[in-house]
């Protein structure tokens, strides 16, 4: 038991180190650092590149990556990005650092190649027994695991608590405005704790990388455990937080001696660890505090003024009706397309956009829970894999009709969203997120791996479906499928928003405080909307499932579900367009970078979707609301007639957005 | 300004919000301390006090935002104490708020046709035939131009909240909650941001609504002057504690009221 207790320390103390840089950086900038994954990776990957290519000692190069490099990344960050978002509103800055880890992972892999380094030499590049404990050995890099653990909270806690920095970083916390009337500059305190918190993150990584592989996925389960930190932390305490993470890792650990060999508990109790730790840790805070999500206003969103104005220009332009027969292009524009693209493209090309098509209604999924609701949900690549898994099972394991098993499919991912849904929303935005994304940590490594599933990682079989008594046989004949299903769910999507349902939606998002005396039942409401988006994902996931022939659950990991979210907040997380065009890209940009570009670039398609997700920060509306509000602007132009006092004048929105001042009572606008 | 003028007498019909012996806790701060107030259909009824007095959290009590650590809420005999505030907007209880708390995605008049909605009650059923039928029906815009038109708020009926002044938006606040027939409404300082014109208009619209409607209202207000002439009856706080109530001619004779405010002066003089 010693050595397990050993061992789990170790890991434990890496969960730690990572959950106290999550902290710290939250504590004093408010942004929930969901690229620390992404930093951890990127500096892991630089310290393996001065070892192993430029030939540094290990020590050394451990030294320039965590005290050179990282800081230099932590402070580049923070003037191009992380500066700017404590005034963005909390689904744009979990938007724009979920973009930022997105980005980060894929840019360290076209700059370092995408090969996973299963094996890599830590800091101790020999390592053997350092001492003997009770009778069990200890190793070398065991025994540096836990005198760094031991170290950085050591000098974190006499940093914060006895020296003047840490007086300064602790009020800059609490006020901003207090720390500029004291003489000190609250940007520059969040500047060095962003550099510090980088650091942190990066020696974490480099301690942790011989356990888990030069790997995306292995640095996203350590930074998943340490959010089960984080979350007993309450995503603020650094000690709760700390000792929690450690707690993590040490009980992944002792419990390997109890648990059976061979049996679901056997492989799934370990990886389920940080979801069930979160789990406990929000049911205990929810009971404790008696949290009232009906009345919650915390983390209501606050908007900074130009992305505000940019947000407010864009509704204001749309809710005009003069011009509105734009839409009437567009969707000629639509069936232009539709009817073009088998006859233009080949048959590859054709598959292609059908896929794109699928991604396109598993990224509707999106639309009703963070377009309706404002909850970020980074597990709905899992409820496209469990519609998938379950259409694929009934079909072929137990004989159904195809088009059968894709509907229970979506009943099946309905039910588990109904099932996540319970527990993660009845915290905030950012609990939401952290829980969803633990969730698909979970499902990737509990549900996916499960023998019957994965089919020793070949997946199962799934046929086309016959629809009408045609056999979607051809590439063609699924594009239309794909199409006529996307408009479907897009049709529902859209008369749910112009229902009655619909205005509660918007005013749940706008202010819960102002739904629940409205007599708006907010968390049944959000609940019905989270279950139809994993409805929606899972019917996604048959569909897709079906067009590949197979349903391979590896294929929807975490990682990549963090990719689709920011490719489709980019777009509009409402917009319907602007999720089709999401779900093309996710399909047609690598098959284009992969047919024309060499294989060393294959990621920079996700580069730029991480990129992309960044800019909502400054334009909250998504891209794709935002030409179409251009298009709307052209479209009045080109009106012929002017009603005599234009309601929604352009110029006269401008104005109303820049004032506050009061006007009279029923006077003329 | 052109003040409703003091109403003589009490009016002795059945009390429409009652809160009896409200205790409010904050960690160590007891932000109400053993608060009771009613108030009355028809009529306005003041709430004031001096900055953290306690106001606002009363107001949040009474609309069901904030459960009380002791005491009671009734609404129209019906006790609502501990319910979830979707509990008291279906014993038809409407608020406002000092932030206005409207909604970027709609515009003025589709938040009065959500609050005619709620209040005729929704169903899974009437959702889904909503969502087939027009975006608002001849009935309801009607019903919405008239309210709009009654608070002057006709010209920005198409507007939305970003477009909109924080006194206009406030008033907004106003014809939602209006919209939804309340039989008790809570007004959080709710001309703030307003001229003395828009306030005079203001307090004549208020005692005009509650006494054509039936509506009980509870103005919390800073401006005194605009409390007093429209309030049959005022309760004041000070540090979480009920200090007066009475007519506004009993309240401006106070002395704890005056002392709580401005020393000995008179309060309204």
């Amino acid at each position: 038991m010693l050595s397990y207790l050993i061992a789990g320390l170790a890991v434990g103390a890496v969960y730690a180190i990572s959950a106290m840089a999550l902290v710290i950086t939250y504590n004093a900038s408010r942004v929930f650092n969901f690229a620390q994954g992404g930093m951890a990776f990127f500096i892991a990957y630089c310290f393996y590149w001065l070892v192993n290519d430029v030939g540094l000692n290990s020590y050394l190069a451990a030294a320039i990556a965590v005290l050179v490099i990282a800081p230099v990344l932590g402070l580049f960050l923070w003037a191009v990005l992380l500066g700017r978002l404590s005034s963005a509103t909390p689904l744009a800055r979990l938007a724009a650092m979920i973009g930022l880890s997105v980005a980060l992972t894929a840019g360290t892999s076209v700059i370092f190649g995408h090969e996973t380094i299963v094996q890599p030499k830590g800091i101790i590049q020999n390592s053997g027994q350092a001492l003997k404990l009770g009778g069990v050995s200890v190793s070398d890099e065991q025994l540096l695991i836990l005198v760094v653990a031991a170290l950085i909270a050591g000098v974190g806690y006499l940093v914060l608590n006895k020296t003047s920095a840490g007086l300064i970083t602790r009020g800059a916390v609490d006020s901003q405005m207090m720390t500029v009337l004291t003489g000190t500059n609250p940007g520059k305190v969040v500047a060095g704790t962003w550099m510090v918190g980088t650091a942190i993150a990066g020696l974490a990584g480099i301690l942790i990388m011989p356990s888990v592989g030069l790997s995306a996925i292995g640095f996203a389960n350590v930074v998943a455990a340490s959010f089960a930190g984080v979350v007993i932390g309450r995503l603020t305490n650094l000690w709760w937080g700390f000792f929690g993470a450690l707690a993590v890792g040490v009980a992944q650990s002792v419990v390997i001696p109890y648990l059976p060999d061979e049996g679901l508990l056997a492989t799934a109790l370990r990886p389920s660890m940080p979801f069930l730790f979160m789990l406990i840790a929000i049911l205990v805070q929810i009971r404790s505090a008696g949290v009232r999500d009906d009345t919650q206003s915390r983390e209501v969103a606050r908007l900074s003024t130009k992305a505000e104005s940019n947000e407010a220009h864009v509704h204001a332009v749309m809710r005009d009706q003069r011009g509105a027969w734009d839409r009437w292009v567009g969707w000629a524009v639509l069936a232009v397309v539709v009817f073009l693209v088998p006859i233009v493209f080949e048959q590859f090309w054709v598959g292609v956009i059908a896929l794109g098509m699928a991604y396109g209604i598993a990224l509707l999924s999106i639309r009703p829970v963070t377009g309706e609701t404002n909850v970020v949900s980074l597990c709905q690549i899992s409820f496209v894999g469990i519609g998938a898994i379950a259409a694929a099972q009934l079909s072929t394991t137990y004989g159904w009709d195809v088009t059968t098993s894709l509907i229970i499919g979506a009943v099946v991912a309905a039910l588990c969203g109904l099932v996540v849904g319970v527990v993660c929303l009845p915290l905030g935005q950012l609990y939401a997120a952290i829980t969803t994304f633990a969730f698909a940590l979970l499902a990737e490594q509990v549900i996916y791996t499960r023998p019957t599933f994965s089919n020793n990682d070949s997946g199962v079989f799934l046929d086309r479906p016959t629809i009408a008594g045609v056999y979607l046989l051809d590439n063609t004949q699924f594009f239309y499928f794909a199409t006529a299903v996307f408009l479907v769910v897009a049709g529902v999507l859209a008369l749910l928003r112009r229902s009655t349902a619909g205005l509660a939606l918007a005013t749940i998002r706008s202010s819960r405080v102002r739904a629940s005396t409205l007599g708006i039942p907010i968390y049944r409401s959000r609940l019905a909307l989270f279950a139809l988006g994993a409805a929606i994902a899972g019917l996604a996931g048959g569909i897709i499932a079906s067009y590949q022939y197979v349903a391979f659950p590896a294929g929807y990991s975490a990682a990549l579900g963090l990719t689709w979210f920011a490719i489709a907040v980019a777009q509009g997380p409402s917009s319907i367009g602007g999720l089709a065009a999401a779900g093309l890209s996710l399909s047609v940009a690598p098959a284009l970078f992969g047919t024309f570009l060499p294989t060393r670039l294959a990621d920079v398609p996700a580069v730029l979707f991480g990129l992309m997700a960044i800019q909502i920060v400054a334009n909250p509306a998504g891209i794709n609301p935002q030409l179409r509000s251009a298009f709307r602007l052209l479209a009045r132009k080109l009106t012929p007639q002017h009603p005599p006092n234009p309601p929604g004048d352009d110029e006269g929105v401008r104005a109303d957005v820049s004032t506050n001042a009061p006007v009279p009572v029923g006077s003329s606008r | 300004m052109t003040a409703v003028q003091e109403r003589p007498e009490i009016v002795t019909q059945e009390v429409a919000l009652k809160l009896e012996g409200v205790t409010v806790q904050f960690g160590g701060v007891r932000a109400l301390d053993d608060v009771s107030m009613q108030a009355y259909p028809g009529e306005v009824t003041g709430l004031i006090g001096p900055n953290g007095a306690g106001k606002s959290t009363l107001l949040a009590v009474a609309s069901g935002l904030q459960p009380p650590v002791k005491g009671e809420v009734f609404l129209e005999g019906a006790r609502l104490t501990g319910r979830a505030p979707q509990a008291f907007a279906k014993a038809r209880m409407a608020r406002t708020f000092q932030s206005p708390q409207l909604v970027k995605d709609l515009d003025v008049r589709q938040h009065l046709v959500l609050a005619f909605r709620v209040r005729t009650g929704r169903s899974l059923l009437s959702d889904i035939k909503s969502a087939f039928g027009p975006k608002m029906t001849k009935d309801e815009r009607e019903r919405a131009d008239l309210l709009l038109g009654s608070l002057g708020l006709s010209d920005v009926a198409h507007l939305g909240p970003a477009e909109l002044p924080l006194g206009t938006r406030r008033l907004v606040g106003v014809a939602q909650c209006v919209g939804m027939d309340p039989k008790v409404l809570l007004l959080d300082e709710p001309t703030a941001g307003l001229n003395q014109r828009e306030t005079d208009r203001f307090a004549e619209l208020v005692t005009t609504l509650s006494r054509e409607r039936g509506i009980a209202t509870v103005l919390v207000e800073h401006d005194i002057d605009l409390v007093l002439s429209i309030s049959a009856r005022i309760f004041v706080l000070d540090f979480g504690k009920l200090i007066a109530s009475g007519t506004p001619s009993e309240i401006r004779k106070n002395k704890a009221v005056q002392a709580a405010y401005i020393g000995s002066t008179e309060v309204g003089a």
